[in-house]
């Protein structure tokens, strides 16, 4: 830019900006019609604890609410997972809550597939539509229907649970791409998500575990993490990343080792190796997997450094320098992420980590990783289950899906044949808030309410190690002419008659609700219910008593996978 | 001397900028209509004058809250479906409820943003309504009589010794 127009530019600018502050005419003063039942005074807010479910982390959230406008969301310090802090994805619930986009009524499709033309329709209208697509699947030989969801928790997965098995071929399908439930099945076959006492160790590898973002829980392990670094006075935790990736959480290790995708597992078998050497490892808990040191060594003994740093493509030197660091230093840690879990080789790196901890003696101990039972375990299903759905989609046994608050045709990438094989399912029918890819192929859609206009419970997927159910409560009215997913399943229950409405008598989702955690609750099953559900909604959940420990499945250790499995991804080649 | 010309050329824009400044801080630049049609003749002389209702009757929130409130709909109606239903007027306040619509009044009184202003805390320190709003009961439409300037409002607090400490009100 030439110094004259840069002058003639800054100069209309000021000027603009000067016009722009003069005062305009009087504004409006806009009253309400009736006024909220609980009563507001303007200019004063109220705030409601509530739960987040933009991941499935769990967090706990205040909400601040003013003249019966939700503004502002904040993290629950008396949440056991997020403890009084929240990610900006739980921050920018509100703008999910009032984004312009919203779809505002149920919608039929009016045009092709794909253009995005509906009609708006009334909820009687939408239900009766619905109703009619559902009624012929209730036959014993009828083709073949597909719930979407993401892995669901607590009373809304019961009830879908419920809905869908009374359709003879009715399946539902629980998948999410930031679903951490991988780890429960993946490491020591435990029932429950670990949790990783990032606080008290000393020594941090990650795995390709970007945990400061999506791992498990951004909020939790942040908290963590700079405890890790900065809450001891003596000690700064050390932390060494390992993946392909520069990622936020990669950006903030000590070093990072960018060895090739689907290598990583590699420099954990070259640690497990010198600890063997160096007889450094924790004895008592190999001897309770019911682990052989020679069968060990035997297996890991090509692992030198110089080996790892080939199948990895990491310098010699940092190699040996985290191997070095990872056996002298303890408590020492290693987790590991969706880096791994998602190559083809994932069961045998996730293997090898875990192996690695065995020897660090990590398990329920400080600074180590703490398996516990979890409150509830979700239905989630695994990336081949999906591929098998999309098989029987090529095949037209599938002929309807019900979406529920997931996009698949986004999340999914288009090889594996989702999207071809859902846009020419007969009938799709989704619950969406927003026009999405997914939503787009939809012939009837039946918007949800969003977040702070729900009810709900919220068992967080990061496992926390006392047992945690955070419930969600509407904290304004809506803002559209929106229905909950659980209200409408039950609607539909009563529309299509028979065992279906004898199996889901109850009128709303709430009543399901209250019935569930009745059970799930000891608070609740005294006289003072419905006083114990005040106080349970106005801390944000019931947070009880420690969980017991988990179960670990030690057979899953008892033959360590042979090392000729792991060359399978010699070079990075996976 | 093209020195000197530039010299002379730089005071007088300098001159001119701090002229225009200081005018407009002292022009009264508030263009804004001080007794506004409202879309509905609501009149204070009959409510607070005549029929002598007390303030908080309608504007609720002034002893509980930073903000006043304007009643609510419902408010009106909990009197108006009632008292004087054949005058135009109320006619059209009950269309207003009929199609479910708020009154848009014209709003009088209002602060910048960087302003905090307690009505709660002015009615404990017992000052008047009509400190800053006038002699409503006389007033058959609404006019703003204040100008609300922080030049006045400073002005109060020296005289009632309340602090004016910048936190005070810019929080």
């Amino acid at each position: 830019m030439k110094r004259r127009s840069f002058l003639q530019l800054g100069g209309m600018s000021l000027a603009t900006s000067m016009l722009a502050g003069c005062r305009k005419g009087n504004e409006k003063l806009i009253p309400f019609l009736v006024p909220p039942d609980d009563g507001i005074t303007p200019g004063t807010a109220n705030y409601y604890a509530s739960a987040c479910r933009q991941c499935p982390a769990g967090c706990g959230i205040l909400v601040r609410v003013s003249e019966g406008r939700a503004k502002k969301v904040e993290g629950n310090p008396r949440h056991p997972v997020n403890q009084g802090k929240l990610c900006a994805r739980g921050q920018a619930m509100l703008q999910e809550l009032y984004h312009p986009d919203r779809i505002s009524q149920p919608l039929i499709r009016s045009g092709p597939r794909g253009s995005g033309q509906y009609q708006p329709v009334s909820w009687e209208v939408a239900l009766k539509q619905l109703v009619e697509d559902l009624s012929p699947y209730l036959a014993a030989d009828s083709p073949g229907m597909v719930l979407f969801s993401p892995p669901l928790r607590g009373s809304l997965a019961t009830l879908s649970k419920e809905f869908i098995s009374q359709f003879p071929n009715g399946e539902q399908l629980a998948w999410e791409p930031l679903q951490p439930d991988w780890l429960a099945q993946g490491m020591f076959g435990a029932r429950g998500n670990p949790d990783y006492d990032l606080e008290n160790t000393q020594y941090l590898l990650s795995f390709g575990a970007d945990f400061l973002e999506t791992h498990l829980s951004p909020v939790r392990y942040g908290q963590a993490f700079g405890q890790m670094r900065q809450a001891r006075p003596t000690v700064r935790g050390r932390f060494s990343y390992i993946g392909p990736r520069l990622s936020m959480t990669a950006a903030s290790a000590d070093r990072w080792l960018p060895a090739k995708p689907g290598s990583e597992w590699a420099l954990a078998l070259g640690i497990v190796r010198r600890l063997l050497q160096s007889q450094s490892y924790d004895a008592a808990t190999v001897k309770a997997a019911g682990l052989s040191i020679t069968t060990i060594e035997a297996q890991v003994e090509t692992y030198t450094e110089e080996r790892v740093a080939e199948l990895t493509g990491v310098p010699l030197a940092d190699v040996r320098t985290t191997i070095d660091e990872a056996v002298s230093i303890s408590p020492a840690l290693a987790i590991a992420g969706e880096m791994l879990a998602w190559q083809s080789n994932a069961a045998e790196a996730l293997a090898a980590v875990e192996l690695l901890n065995v020897l660090f003696g990590n398990l329920n101990r400080p600074g180590g990783i703490y398996y516990t039972e979890p409150t509830s375990k979700p239905a989630t299903n695994s990336y081949p289950d999906l591929n098998r759905l999309i098989g029987r989609m090529q095949d037209e046994k599938v002929q309807l899906a019900l979406i529920h608050a997931s996009n698949p045709a986004y999340s999914l990438p288009p090889s594996s044949g989702f999207q071809q094989a859902f846009s020419k399912l007969p009938r799709i029918i989704s619950f969406a808030s927003f026009l999405d890819e997914t939503s787009l192929q939809a012939d009837l859609i039946l918007p949800d309410h969003s977040n702070l206009e729900s009810w709900g419970d919220l068992i967080p997927a990061a496992a926390t190690r006392s047992e945690v159910i955070g419930l969600m409560q509407p904290v304004v009215k809506p803002v559209h002419d929106t229905r909950a997913f659980g209200d409408v399943l039950l609607a539909t229950a009563k529309g299509l008659g028979g065992r279906i409405a004898k199996k889901l008598p109850e009128q709303s989702y709430l009543q399901w609700l209250e019935k569930e955690l009745g059970e799930r609750i000891p608070d609740l099953a005294g006289a003072d219910k419905q006083q114990q559900m005040d106080r349970l909604l106005q801390q944000g959940g019931w947070f009880g008593p420690p969980s017991k420990p988990s179960r670990i499945d030690w057979l899953r250790l008892a033959a360590p996978p042979a090392a000729a499995q792991f060359n399978a991804c010699r070079g990075g080649s996976v | 001397m093209k020195k000197l010309l530039l010299t002379l050329v730089l005071l007088c824009v300098t001159g001119l900028l701090l002229g225009g400044l200081t005018l407009l801080y002292h022009l009264p630049l508030d263009t804004r209509d001080r007794s506004p049609q409202q879309p509905l003749p609501f009149s204070h002389l009959q409510h607070a004058g005549d029929l002598q209702i007390d303030c908080r009757f309608c504007h609720r929130h002034a002893e509980t809250g930073p903000v006043a409130g304007v009643p609510d709909l419902d408010l009106c109606l909990s009197c108006h479906r009632h008292i004087a239903t054949d005058k135009p007027t109320i006619q059209q306040l009950a269309g207003y409820w009929d199609r479910q619509e708020p009154v848009p009044w014209v709003r009088l009184h209002q602060l910048p943003d960087h302003v905090y202003f307690p009505h709660h805390l002015h009615l404990r320190a017992q000052v008047e309504c009509s400190y800053c709003h006038g002699q409503v009961e006389n007033m058959a439409q609404m006019q703003r009589i204040a100008s609300l300037k922080m030049g006045w409002c400073l002005n109060c607090h020296r005289q009632n010794q309340a602090s004016i400490d910048c936190w005070a009100c810019h929080m």
